[in-house]
């Protein structure tokens, strides 16, 4: 596999999971609990979007890929490299919330990863947004300690979240063929490495809220999206996602 | 009365009023915002939270995302006194207090008489 190969992969499942993601936690506009997280979490869904799309236009400038609103619209689910765990549907604020916990403590990982890589376009973009992804952590932290600690009601339903979640959270960290050239050339690190110090910070804040971590050692990550295997929910939210382009592909807007 | 928005309507919320716990019930904060170091904290707004932690973190996107922010607080909307407007009267003085306004004290000829003979002296 050459570097570029490798490089491209990892910025395609780096960029995919946050375009879908802010997709799926933009669903909750209009429609928060209340009306400042609605604008909170609709904030942050933004800034997921232009997370993909920053990364997209290092892969168009880059790599000669298309350009980024053809990445995000124009592509098929099998070109698509997002894990199961962002294209779960919308159910329930408790799941969008440990969610956005799980996936945001991950995600804060890999872009302080990315402030060390030797690929001078994804180190920049690393040291851009390290503001907002702390932000993000720091909005998951509060209500997972305020819910965690909440009423009967509130702990029911954040723990049945995690357990629900964590098969697919374990999955944003799919092994892949590519990962040996990325460490090697100082690009990124291993996932393997990624998901250990993830299950250390994750398994804190679980604790500290009086919730109880899944022994992850029994669960089966659920694996395929990094390779175009896809969960049923995908080509639905890229229907839905792609709708008003379809009207008319070659509009300008 | 049935929602407009389909998406409340998949979410099949049950029928009638909703009642608001009391004890349950979220409280008003007001937000202070700071745009540059060293210059005064300005009142933008309030908002509900839950506490002071989770008052500070939607404060930040409610007021702070779309302007340069050096500083930002919170302060439960409770722990603010005022005035009442029927209090409001102390502030009616006597029309004529110009024995309270620096401007006007008799000494000001003086001080421009002196200054306008230490002019002189020096042309």
């Amino acid at each position: 596999m050459t570097k570029d190969t490798a490089i491209k992969e990892l910025i395609f499942k780096i960029a995919d999971d946050a375009m879908i993601l802010g997709h799926r936690n933009s669903e909750w506009t209009g429609i928060g609990p209340t009306l400042e997280e609605d604008i909170a979490f609709s904030s942050m869904s933004q800034d997921k979007i232009g997370h993909a799309y920053q990364l997209y236009k290092i892969l168009h400038e880059q790599f000669g890929e298309a350009s980024p609103d053809e990445l995000a619209f124009k592509r098929d689910e099998k070109a698509f490299k997002s894990c199961h765990f962002v294209e779960i549907p919308t159910t329930d604020y408790a799941f969008s919330l440990v969610r956005h916990f799980l996936f945001d403590y991950a995600d804060a990982l890999r872009f302080e990863a990315l402030q060390n890589s030797s690929f001078e376009p994804v180190k920049q973009l690393a040291n851009k947004v390290k503001g907002e992804i702390k932000y993000h952590t720091m909005h998951a932290n509060v209500w997972v300690k305020m819910l965690g600690q909440g009423n009967e009601e509130s702990k029911a339903r954040m723990q049945s979240a995690i357990n629900e979640a964590m098969p697919f959270a374990l999955g944003i960290f799919e092994p892949s063929e590519s990962e040996a050239e990325l460490v090697e050339k100082g690009i990124y690190t291993s996932e393997e490495k990624l998901k250990e110090q993830w299950l250390t910070n994750v398994s804190e804040l679980i604790e500290k809220s009086g919730l109880q971590m899944p022994d992850v050692s029994k669960l089966e990550p659920v694996y395929g999206g990094r390779n175009g295997y896809h969960s049923e929910y995908l080509a639905p939210l890229l229907l839905e996602m792609t709708e008003v382009m379809r009207i008319d592909p070659s509009a300008q807007w | 009365m049935k929602s407009l928005d389909p998406r409340v309507n998949r979410m099949s919320l049950p029928e009638g009023e909703s009642k608001i716990d009391e004890n349950n019930y979220w409280e008003s904060y007001e937000v202070f915002h700071q745009k540059k170091t060293g210059t005064a904290y300005v009142h933008v707004g309030s908002l509900d939270a839950a506490n002071q932690e989770l008052a500070l973190i939607l404060a930040k996107e409610q007021y702070g995302r779309r302007q340069k922010t050096t500083g930002l607080w919170v302060v439960k909307s409770t722990e603010i006194f005022s005035l009442e407007p029927t209090e409001m009267d102390i502030f009616d003085t006597t029309p004529e207090k110009s024995h309270r306004e620096a401007t006007d004290y008799k000494v000001r000829d003086k001080i421009t008489e002196f200054k306008n003979k230490n002019k002189n002296n020096n042309d």
